[in-house]
């Protein structure tokens, strides 16, 4: 048969789209170079304190307010604790948070947003207005004053669960826009053709077409996340000591700015590093979903 | 005759919009009977597929259906979703006219067929895994067995058609919908499509609704024609007297736009003007601004709908003269001189 001579002679290399994105993204040198620091702050952070010789609440009275030395590269404080174990400490909440509020932010955000985009009518129309409402609401504000209200404030699952419940307008926005593309494709049409029924036509055959700016967006908001958690424990109105967070560092060691620096720098440079590092890993996410990026990254 | 499959009683479908109400079927009635293939030609916005989405029941909410579309015997028009589910894929079964978008691209086309398969009958995955290799080597897709696992992007346009089709026929449905599944496609493409669909209706008896605006597509494939122009049936009879003796200028105007032997050279016959606006509908034929032989009858009613169980007839006043016209092909020509 002609056909199957055709079908061998133009056979294509079997690569399927998670394979390419794959591929463009490890080309992606800033992007992969960024997912390297992530990964080692992330390891350090979490098992930093088995290995490390001091723990975050220890206090090395022969060491007061010590410049950063071999015996404490970070430095002590007027306590004597020793900072790169407080640092990988907060980096470890703020890090944690950050990830809580991405998923559950992402969670609600898509959930929302592709029952919008599907079924669009009063249904989007209600969950959209309530979407604008939140977005004109300054999130720091909100989430300020509700943290404040209750007792349980200050520990960090209910400040990522409140920060989480809070953030997920902009990841409805875009996967509405999407589903609003994704919709009036034919394959779309094809599936309630053959009797598809409208759960699995939203989350097996529009969604996994939107999964691209989904998880752009979802690694966006780990970087968003992490300086909105910041600002609020800076203010006092997030992580409350003995726990730590970045943002609580910085806010603690401020005065110490001109005397000491170090107390005040490495936590801050911690915050910018991870904050950079997730916004490169997400731009390079971005590049590797995008079909019409064909020129290779350097 | 036996009972036909498909029953199609004045059926109507209107749009509402801004501009008014868009009357894009107006009263149509046809029979499709067991293992039949019927053509429906028309320009584009005549009805053809507004009238097969009715049937399917994939209107939007906002369109008011009415008439009766009966699939042996059973109600559709009015259903509830639910219940239309369990009729789509399982008793129709549509191809859509372009396979590079009604496949989802990331899914292998093995998980599409298998969901097809699925939806409707209760097996084992690995099983419905082998009946979608049997569907794909009865489409004509070569290695069945290793092309299961690739992705829609990795096959040709013609391929993907063809995967479409064995989607489409996964539950073997009694009636099979082709809304211009070739017109998408190049020539060649064209025709081997078109001879998997004739082998299709060969092997498994179905009948097929083959909607599309290219007359020649249809002469080697269908039984019965239909001719629509601004939502209604204009022309309907059996493929060879239509092509034989039409007896509407419309369908006339359609004949003479395939180029023939003896048209080579000289320019194809066009019909020339544009489709009415379904919106402000006249009262008198809706052809016939357009139409060489009008008279002045023609613009104060509109010939009656045609009955579904007619053999061959046309919605037209003038059909009897037609009929006796010598050359019909030269009605268009003359007219534009």
């Amino acid at each position: 048969m002609t056909t199957v001579d055709q079908e061998t002679e133009f056979a294509v290399e079997v690569r399927s789209q998670w394979r390419t994105v794959i591929r463009r993204f490890v080309r992606h040198r800033l992007a992969m170079i960024s997912l390297l620091v992530l990964a080692v702050i992330f390891l350090a952070s979490i098992f930093g304190r088995f290995i490390w010789r001091f723990d975050y609440l220890e206090r090395d009275t022969a060491n007061l307010s010590q410049a950063p030395s071999w015996l404490h590269p970070f430095g002590t404080d007027s306590l004597g604790k020793d900072m790169l174990a407080l640092t990988l400490r907060g980096a470890q909440r703020s890090i944690l948070i950050a990830l809580v509020v991405s998923v559950l932010a992402t969670t609600i955000g898509v959930t929302l947003g592709s029952i919008a985009g599907f079924f669009r009518g009063w249904i989007d129309a209600i969950i959209m207005r309530i979407t604008d409402l939140l977005l004109t609401i300054p999130l720091l504000i909100l989430a300020g004053c509700i943290s404040w209200q209750f007792d349980g404030g200050g520990s960090w699952w209910f400040l990522a669960v409140l920060l989480g419940s809070l953030s997920w307008q902009g990841t409805a926005r875009i996967v509405r826009g999407e589903f609003l593309a994704l919709r009036e494709r034919e394959f779309v049409e094809a599936a309630r053709a053959i009797g598809v029924r409208n759960p699995r036509i939203i989350f097996r055959h529009v969604l996994p077409n939107a999964l691209g700016p989904i998880i752009v967006s979802a690694t966006l908001s780990i970087a968003g996340a992490i300086l909105v958690e910041t600002a609020l424990s800076y203010l006092g109105l997030g992580i409350k000591a003995p726990d730590s967070s970045l943002g609580l560092l910085v806010s603690d060691y401020q005065a110490a700015f001109q005397t000491r620096p170090w107390l005040f720098w490495f936590p801050g440079i911690f915050i910018i590093v991870i904050c950079l590092s997730v916004n490169f890993v997400g731009d390079g996410l971005r590049d590797a979903f995008d079909p019409k990026q064909s020129r290779i990254r350097k | 005759m036996s009972t036909p499959l498909l029953q199609v009683r004045n059926l109507e479908v209107e749009f509402p919009t801004d501009d008014g109400t868009v009357k894009a079927v107006r009263g149509i009635s046809f029979d499709l009977h067991h293992g039949e293939v019927l053509g429906i030609v028309g320009e584009s916005g005549c009805g053809k597929s507004v009238t097969n989405l009715a049937i399917m029941g994939l209107l939007p909410r906002t369109a008011a259906v009415r008439g009766s579309v009966r699939i042996g015997g059973h109600e559709i028009i009015g259903r509830l979703p639910a219940e239309m589910r369990n009729v789509r894929g399982k008793r129709i079964a549509m191809v859509f006219q372009d396979p590079m978008t009604s496949l989802n691209p990331v899914y292998t086309v093995g998980w599409q067929l298998v969901e097809a398969i699925r939806a409707h009958t209760k097996i084992s995955k690995r099983k419905a895994r082998l009946r979608a290799v049997e569907l794909l080597r009865l489409v004509g897709i070569p290695n069945p067995e290793s092309r299961i696992d690739s992705y829609p992007h990795e096959f040709s346009g013609g391929m993907r058609q063809r995967v479409v089709i064995a989607i489409a026929i996964s539950n073997d449905p009694e009636v099979l919908i082709a809304d211009e599944p070739t017109t998408a496609l190049d020539v060649t493409v064209q025709a081997q499509i078109l001879d998997t669909l004739q082998r299709i209706r060969r092997e498994t008896k179905m009948a097929i609704i083959f909607i599309t605006h290219d007359l020649g597509v249809l002469a080697g494939l269908a039984d019965r024609l239909l001719v629509m122009y601004a939502g209604r049936i204009v022309e309907a009879g059996p493929i060879e007297a239509v092509f034989d003796r039409p007896q509407m200028p419309y369908t006339i105007g359609l004949l003479g736009a395939i180029p023939t032997e003896t048209s080579h050279g000289s320019r194809l016959n066009q019909i020339s003007g544009a489709p009415p606006s379904l919106v402000r509908l006249s009262t008198g034929c809706q052809f016939e601004p357009r139409c060489p032989m009008a008279v002045p009858a023609c613009t104060s009613a509109e010939p009656a709908a045609l009955a579904a169980d007619v053999d061959h007839a046309a919605a037209c006043f003038r059909a009897d003269d037609i009929r006796r016209l010598p050359d019909f092909r030269d009605m268009f020509q003359k007219a534009s001189r």
